[in-house]
């Protein structure tokens, strides 16, 4: 972070910059990807694409996918064009007509009057918006032009970029609410003549200009369905069986710890009830109870620490020069050095409280 | 390499995961060649008993079925089988949709199935598909007399195969993911008599369906799994959620769902209560002492009354917090808080 990252914007984002909506399903087939990634040993980068919707200003990223990387002539790491075109149409190809089949006009009808909010396109019209690939929370390297000069030639000039932070992770910073990424979008800023040249060889667009980097926000959006599906997994799986069998509660429900984590339990060993025993102390409904009173508990801490700084920034303002007319008028200028701090906090650790 | 695994911040990325932990994101084909040439699971019809989905696996299908609205949508999963437990990886859609009663795989389906295999082999991801999903708007978590048809094929031909229904309307209206996983029993096979599962209410237009199928199939232990990964963020995830936490009461989302627990509680008592009486004295001589009618009704009225009982702390928390008027309960929220 010492040194400024030639390859990012100075401006800062402006008006006119795209609103971003992140859904958790990308997030976690980021993290899908890179656990499989790592356990099985695969080679290359985590590289993947990012399907959502643009409306006017506002960019979704509701859908991901890894990608198969190659290296090209040059030894870059690029796209495999053929593999990559075949996976997009998988992804965004629309179903055929449901005429072909038969319809059975009994059944229809009690459904139709069940579904009030009857969403019925299927398949929204999904487009590359942007691709993730892991990198320093330092910013975009020069390794990631090509790939991020595919996407925009072939797909979508204003291809965003999500850089996911393992090292940020790894410290600890993800926790308090702030997600280990950064979304970038590119701009062609004016070259300055002080950079070193390697890095603009063939910027598109032409002469004088080159591709920069520039931080967006971005917000947290959830369908209905989506987070009910969050929920689900965040908490455990308490409530996992819509069926009961007629066999005593198995494997299922225990397997995850009273912390209400549910950690992906070695399977290993599961052949039999040998795993379940250990942690069926707890009855499924006990563990829902727990979870659910351990999120309450985790709300009620954060709102005590929202609570604690609005104070802490209240009591550090200078006194009021408008209730006691004894203090002389000044302008706010001199305190804005020492309380600064504390409004940036709230705003940065919260970019998506409604 | 190594230069190119630091700038691509793969060095990091082992750290954060557990290998232990994990393990059901790896995948070994030697072994799951072994055991698809061992087929255990043809010496015993009820030879698996659980189902394990990742929780990527989990959200893609319920954001699927729950695209579909009223319309039956369908896909299928990938994954791998470790003793008597399907590890249910990666789901992905079908460019199909059916009505209720006629779901089919088979035809146009089939084409892009293998693509989608082969391009995800490319990436890495060696699974094979392990069973099909599809929802059942608003009625229910079971196999129709199509589905059961489709799915003991695919037992016969692909074995080993899953089925999985999600209700997408009973997810929203519930606040919980409604999923039910089943496999068919041969069609020689005559299961144990087994009264009317009562577990769950199923439309009267569907019962006919239900009831003629449903000694067909039998139906797994659903639950999820997460990596480390997904854990820390999830949970970094959910602490935006903290104002809703806080403010909103599972009573008053869910107060359909609990209603209609209820009702259908009350039916099921009545239920056992009659069948009780039918059989009257020689019942009592000849059972072994269990009735399992009874056990459910026990088991559905426990899980009520927790989901009630959570309720009802959401309302005493929020009480405890928030309430200005009661000036001796101030101290509590700050010792609740820290503690």
């Amino acid at each position: 972070m010492a040194e400024a990252n030639p390859l990012l914007s100075t401006a800062r984002a402006s008006d006119s910059s795209p609103q971003i909506q992140l859904h958790p399903l990308v997030l976690l087939t980021i993290s899908d990807y890179i656990t499989r990634h790592t356990l099985r040993k695969q080679e290359g980068p985590v590289v993947g694409a990012i399907l959502g919707q643009q409306d006017g200003r506002t960019i979704t990223m509701e859908v991901a996918f890894e990608c198969l990387v190659k290296a090209n002539d040059n030894g870059d790491a690029v796209l495999d064009n053929e593999w990559f075109n075949d996976r997009l149409e998988q992804c965004t190809v629309s179903p055929p007509l449901p005429s072909l089949f038969i319809l059975s006009p009994i059944f229809k009808t009690t459904s139709e009057a069940d579904t009030v909010q009857s969403k019925t396109s299927t398949n929204l019209p999904l487009d590359p918006v942007a691709w993730f690939t892991l990198a320093p929370p330092s910013g975009p390297q020069p390794t990631h032009l090509p790939i991020h000069r595919y996407l925009q030639t072939l797909y979508n000039e204003s291809a965003l970029l999500l850089l996911f932070h393992p090292s940020a992770v790894l410290e600890g910073t993800a926790t308090g609410g702030k997600l280990p990424l950064t979304i970038y979008e590119s701009v062609m800023e004016p070259r300055s003549g002080t950079e070193t040249s390697s890095m603009e060889v063939d910027a598109p667009g032409g002469e004088g200009k080159e591709l920069r980097f520039r931080e967006l926000p971005y917000s947290i959006e959830t369908g209905e369905a989506e987070m009910i599906g969050v929920d689900f997994v965040a908490k455990g799986g308490g409530n996992a069986t819509a069926v009961d069998s007629t066999k005593t509660q198995g494997g299922g429900a225990a397997g995850k710890t009273s912390t209400g984590k549910g950690k992906a339990r070695a399977g290993d060993a599961q052949v039999n009830g040998a795993v379940e025993s250990e942690s069926l102390e707890l009855s499924p409904e006990d563990e829902e109870l727990l979870s659910s009173l351990t999120a309450k508990q985790n709300a009620i801490r954060m709102l005590h620490r929202r609570i604690s700084l609005l104070r802490a920034y209240l009591s550090s303002l200078p006194p009021s020069y408008l209730t006691d007319a004894s203090l002389p008028f000044s302008t706010p200028q001199d305190s804005n050095s020492t309380t600064a701090a504390a409004p940036s906090t709230t705003r940065s650790s919260a970019p998506s409280v409604p | 390499m190594s230069a190119a695994q630091k700038t691509w911040e793969l060095e990091n990325v082992v750290k954060l995961v557990d290998p232990a932990r994990d393990a059901l994101y790896n995948y070994d084909p030697d072994e799951q060649k072994a055991i698809n040439a061992a087929k255990p699971w043809k010496k015993d019809p009820n030879y698996f008993k659980n189902v394990r989905i990742s929780a990527v696996a989990l959200l893609k299908m319920v954001m699927h079925a729950r695209s579909g609205g009223s319309i039956e949508v369908m896909g299928l999963m990938q994954g791998s089988v470790q003793g008597d437990t399907f590890i249910v990886t990666d789901a992905f859609r079908l460019p199909v949709e059916g009505t209720e009663t006629r779901v089919n795989a088979q035809d146009e389906a089939n084409e892009y199935m293998v693509q989608y295999l082969q391009r995800a082999r490319d990436v890495g991801q060696l699974e094979n598909a392990v069973g099909w999903y599809h929802s059942h708007p608003g009625y229910g978590c079971w196999l129709s007399g199509i589905d059961v048809g489709t799915q003991s094929q695919q037992q016969t031909f692909s074995d080993p195969f899953l089925a999985v229904v999600i209700d997408p309307d009973r997810t929203i209206s519930a606040g919980k993911v409604e999923i039910g996983a089943f496999r068919t029993y041969p069609q020689d096979y005559k299961p144990a008599a087994t009264s009317e599962d009562g577990f769950q209410t199923i439309p009267l237009a569907k019962i006919e369906d239900f009831g003629a199928h449903s000694n067909r199939y039998y139906s797994l232990e659903v639950s999820h799994f997460k990596s480390s990964l997904d854990a820390t963020l999830l949970e970094s995830l959910w602490n935006k959620y903290w104002v809703g936490t806080l403010s909103s009461s599972p009573l008053f989302t869910n107060r359909d769902y609990g209603t209609n627990q209820i009702r259908d509680l009350a039916q099921k008592i009545r239920q056992a209560d009659t069948s009780a009486h039918r059989r009257g004295a020689q019942a009592l001589q000849s059972s072994t002492g269990k009735d399992t009618q009874l056990e459910k009704v026990v088991r559905a009225s426990s899980k009520i009354a927790a989901e009630e009982r959570t309720g009802l702390l959401a309302v005493e928390v929020k009480h405890k917090v928030f309430s200005v008027g009661e000036v001796q309960r101030r101290g509590q929220p700050a010792a609740e808080a820290q503690g």
